[in-house]
């Protein structure tokens, strides 16, 4: 079992109002599935996603991965655990608007202390992988939209993570790229990559291996799909 | 128009009150500097302005120069010149001569003491004066004829109307009456001429001995011209006016010898010019340095051009905050160029508040205030009107991100902190080395034992009974450990030159400054010596006679003691080896007994003149009392001292000031330059601060969901911290080095003027630039952790 959420709460407290955003969530995810998030907004979807991406802290219950009891881990521990296991894919790409397409990717590894001809090899592959080392020395905005999430992915991808979250990764993209975007997380997933993918679309939804529905905080429906 | 400027100008400050805050403050700052700043150095460029036709006017300034020391300008010349001025120099429209006296002026039982001057009846021809009463053309064309400033006709007669009247005049024993042939009017700005008083010379006033030698100071001439190549064509003759008329034999006493061109020169400075010119010239104006009030000019405009370029960068950084407001503003029809007409109103509206904090912090620059609002509103708000204008609509409401204006945006606003932290570094290493170089001055090695030792003014009088009771009665006072009288003492104020040759073949004369010591001199400076002895009582050639014997003693031998720049120029090879070589002075022969260090009287300025010593049981001319005092405070031991004085020089009051306090004034112009630097730096490093502080509070609000991204793909607090901090400070660092070279040139062409100087270290370089790094890490610190502390999560919603 490379996950498994256990009683998961992530309640959110201002001076009047206090939210549940998830509401004991129990989940499990093995090695190499593609999993699909899906549910309406406000359902809890992203916030699940943060918590499984250690951006977020659960208020309550227990996050294992593998041998790593999450929740008790502390900050500068959660941000050694995410270098070395997951890879994040965004909806709006997340590039950063000032370093290169080459400078993006590689920046999941410089946090690794990598040597630098290490770096540019994987770089260079990543690259390779989703069709655009042609636009290495490119900077986000030169980019359209379907090549931004591309290089998104390369960057998500280049540190081999255990891990690849993408929270709608075709939502800001036309038909035609998002086509692309899922080909290749598809590929990914046939590699041995475990994806968990939230979605708002339920064509590409039917492309993972398991779907969970999600209503008001909570896990609603877990169905593996006939591929 | 106005209407909407003042509410987004409301909003600011209700809604960003920190970026108006920021903006303001160091508006407001950056403009009081300049202004008042401004009006000093307009105030100090305008000296004699108001004098008409001034900048023809010209002062005939004497330059003497001696064997071994530097020449020396004076701003008396000997009046023997002035009669062939106009026979010379046909150019020459008019000249007069002044000279300014001490005169007790009556007028019933109203006395007032006066500074007036003497002058020729063409004084208003030539420095033409606005008179509030009386005709410039015949005013000083009575003998008896005297013209009253306002002020003196005011204190004297209770109202400036007094032409006419009488009044008696005293000057040195001599009492006339006088009567008021003119009133001069108030200067409507700063002169150097500025008389109490204006008489002609009385008839008599000429014949004086110093009035007819040449070599003698016996005040100002001055000389008023018709143009500027007048002023040239004089100038080139000046030296052959000097051959022409100065010339005589070796032993003509009103001449200046055979070759009077070596010894003795003129030269021309115009009223505009004294009151900077007159930093070293005797005699002259008081004046001010020049090079500090370019330096204050300098801060003022760059205190402005920092202010300005803070408020661009702040605005600048702040313009992606408004993209939406200016998209939103366009799509309901506003045009670029309205945008841009109400974002320079903002920057001129900020710049007004500026503009009231400025005026309260200088209440007197409101002439200037509403142009300096003005350009400095223009100045700070045009390029950020610019960018905000052109923003597309559709792109803007279309992103989900502000604009961030882009790399060029950001290399504008990382350009704009580099330029402030450049001018701020520069300061602040100009600050460190003035100061090290101001407190050396004041710590340096004298050359004898400074502390503890007081120094009465001159003794004025060659009353041999009276100086040796004077130095009885010093040297038993208690607390007295020895006193000594003495022609020379440090800041000297009576230098007695001549000439020696040592003894040999092919030796030339060289010019050595003489002083004549009694008493217990050396336990009183302690100098060190270098070889040989201090002068013994018991050795019966160590006292030489005074000033008048000592010329009559052809064959004798005096024993002296010689400071090592004498031996240095009289081309001995080490201290020792003056010891008993004869020296020739005339007719008299020195024999050197001992050599000690160079005692510095002077400015560390002025390189320290080759010194004869001689000791003396005759009266000495102008003497200083100084005593060595121990075991009692100083200001018991000043009131002990004028109590054991006044007996003796009932009518001659004075003060012992101490070596310290005596060369004060050698260092008041680079203690003042360097307060002024820091000053300067101090404002600089504030205003590059505000700046810096701005946008590290607008890249906390524009990178949060960049960290947020770092953060996501495992960067740490400490990472991101690295990283901010970095991105802020490589600027500074920048700034630093482009800082470095220009100022540390400029220091090292500063210190070249001394001739004892501390040295230039990297290390200065080093502190200045530590410093200021974390100035600047401490000033972006708090937005930085801020920064580097962001959720993930939450940060990547940030927008």
């Amino acid at each position: 079992m490379l996950i498994e959420l256990s009683h998961i709460q992530r309640l959110y407290r201002s001076d009047e109002v206090e939210t549940t955003a998830l509401h004991d969530i129990e989940l499990q995810i093995e090695k190499g599935e593609f999993v699909a998030i899906m549910g309406p907004s406000g359902c809890g979807k992203s916030t699940l996603l943060n918590i499984l991406g250690t951006i977020d802290r659960p208020t309550g219950g227990s996050y294992r991965f593998g041998e790593h009891e999450l929740t008790a881990m502390n900050e500068a521990e959660l941000a050694k655990f995410r270098r070395e296991h997951l890879g994040y894919v965004f909806q709006s790409f997340n590039l950063i608007d000032e370093l290169t397409i080459e400078e993006n990717i590689e920046l999941a590894l410089i946090y690794r202390n990598m040597p630098k001809a290490e770096r540019q090899s994987r770089v260079s592959h990543a690259m390779d992988h989703v069709g655009i080392a042609h636009r290495a020395r490119h900077y986000p905005s030169q980019l359209s939209g379907g090549q931004q999430q591309r290089a998104a992915i390369a960057r998500a991808i280049v540190g081999e993570p255990s891990l690849i979250l993408a929270d709608e990764p075709t939502g800001n993209l036309d038909t035609e790229n998002g086509a692309q975007v899922m080909d290749i997380l598809q590929r990914l997933n046939d590699e041995g990559a475990t994806i968990i993918m939230v979605t708002h679309s339920p064509s590409h939804a039917d492309l993972a291996r398991r779907r969970i529905d999600m209503l008001d905080g909570q896990v609603v429906v877990s169905v593996r799909n006939a591929i | 128009m106005l209407f909407t400027i003042l509410r987004s100008i409301l909003r600011q400050a209700r809604r960003q009150p920190l970026y108006l805050a920021l903006n303001v403050l160091g508006l407001g700052l950056g403009m009081a500097v300049c202004l008042v700043l401004t009006l000093q150095v307009r105030y100090e460029y305008s000296f004699n302005a108001t004098i008409p036709d001034a900048a023809h006017v010209l002062r005939l300034d004497s330059h003497l120069m001696f064997p071994g020391s530097a020449p020396q300008e004076y701003a008396d010349v000997p009046f023997i010149a002035f009669p062939f001025l106009r026979t010379d120099f046909p150019q020459i429209v008019d000249t007069t001569r002044y000279e300014t006296e001490d005169y007790q002026l009556h007028n019933g039982d109203r006395s007032i003491s006066a500074d007036a001057a003497m002058v020729d009846p063409s004084f208003f021809n030539v420095i033409a004066l606005p008179l509030e009463h009386g005709d410039p053309r015949s005013a000083l064309s009575r003998p008896d004829a005297i013209v009253l400033s306002a002020d003196t006709a005011q204190a004297l007669f209770g109202t400036t109307d007094v032409l006419g009247r009488t009044l008696t005049t005293d000057h040195e024993g001599h009492r006339s009456s006088q009567t008021v042939t003119g009133v001069l009017a108030r200067a409507s700005g700063p002169v150097t001429i500025a008389p109490d008083a204006l008489t002609p010379f009385p008839s008599d006033e000429m014949q004086k001995p110093q009035f007819t030698r040449w070599g003698s100071s016996s005040g100002n001439i001055f000389l008023h011209l018709r143009s500027e190549a007048d002023r040239t064509a004089i100038a080139r003759n000046l030296t052959r006016f000097v051959i022409d008329h100065a010339s005589g034999t070796a032993n003509d006493d009103s001449s200046e010898g055979v070759h009077p061109e070596r010894r003795f020169a003129l030269s021309l400075v115009s009223l505009r010019e004294t009151h900077f010119n007159d930093l070293h010239v005797v005699g002259g104006d008081d004046a001010t340095d020049r090079s500090v009030v370019n330096i204050l000019a300098l801060i003022g405009a760059l205190a402005l051009l920092l202010a300005v370029l803070n408020a661009i960068n702040l605005a600048t950084a702040r313009s992606g905050l408004r993209a939406r407001e200016v998209a939103i503003r366009k799509t309901l029809g506003a045009t670029r160029k309205a945008l841009f007409v109400q974002f320079v109103g903002e920057a001129i509206a900020s710049t007004a508040i500026g503009g009231a904090l400025a005026l309260a912090l200088c209440e007197i620059a409101l002439p200037f205030l509403l142009c300096v609002v003005l350009l400095t509103g223009l100045a700070c708000g045009i390029y950020p009107a610019l960018v905000l204008s052109s923003y597309q609509p559709a792109h803007v409401l279309a992103a989900t991100r502000m604009p961030s204006g882009g790399r060029g945006a950001t290399r504008l606003r990382n350009g704009l902190v580099i330029v402030q932290f450049a001018f701020a570094v520069a300061f602040a290493i100009c600050t460190l080395v003035v100061n090290r170089q101001a407190h050396f001055m004041q710590s340096q090695d004298l050359g004898f034992a400074r502390d503890g030792i007081l120094i009465s003014s001159d003794i004025m009088t060659s009353d041999i009974a009276k100086q040796r009771a004077i130095l009885e009665a010093l040297r038993h006072t208690p607390g007295v450990v020895s006193a000594s009288l003495s022609e020379l003492t440090p800041n000297i104020d009576n230098r007695h030159r001549f000439n020696v040759t040592p003894v040999g073949p092919h030796r030339e004369d060289i010019h050595v400054l003489g002083d004549t010591v009694v008493g217990d001199y050396a336990t009183t400076y302690r100098p060190r010596m270098l070889a040989g002895r201090w002068f013994d009582n018991s050795h019966g050639e160590d006292d030489s006679p005074g000033d008048d014997a000592f010329h009559k003693s052809p064959g004798k031998t005096w024993n002296v003691v010689l400071n090592r720049t004498a031996v240095s120029r009289l081309g001995f090879a080490s201290p020792e080896s003056a010891i008993g070589t004869p020296l020739k002075s005339g007719p008299v022969t020195l024999r050197v007994i001992g050599v000690m260090e160079d005692m510095r009287f002077v400015s560390a300025r002025d390189d320290v003149s080759p010194q004869i010593t001689f000791n003396s049981t005759a009266a000495l001319d102008y003497p200083h009392a100084s005593v060595r005092f121990s075991g009692v405070p100083e200001n018991i031991m000043k009131t002990r001292l004028k109590s054991a004085w006044d007996p003796v020089f009932p009518d001659d009051p004075t003060s012992f000031r101490t070596v310290q306090d005596r060369m004060s004034t050698f260092y008041i112009t680079e203690q003042r330059r360097g307060w002024l630097f820091s000053i300067a730096s101090g404002i600089a490093i504030f205003i590059a601060c505000l700046g810096l502080y701005g946008l590290a509070s607008f890249t906390a609000l524009r990178r949060t969901h960049e960290v947020g991204i770092r953060k996501a793909l495992g960067a740490t607090t400490h990472n991101v911290l690295t990283l901010m901090l970095g991105d802020f400070l490589r600027p500074v660092l920048l700034a630093c080095i482009m800082a470095a070279f220009p100022a540390l040139f400029v220091m090292r062409s500063w210190l070249s003027g001394f001739h004892q100087r501390i040295a230039l270290s990297w290390l200065d370089f080093a502190v200045v630039v530590l410093v200021t790094l974390l100035i600047a890490a401490l000033t972006v610190l708090g937005q930085t952790l801020r920064l580097a502390r962001a959720e993930p999560a939450r940060a990547l919603r940030a927008e």
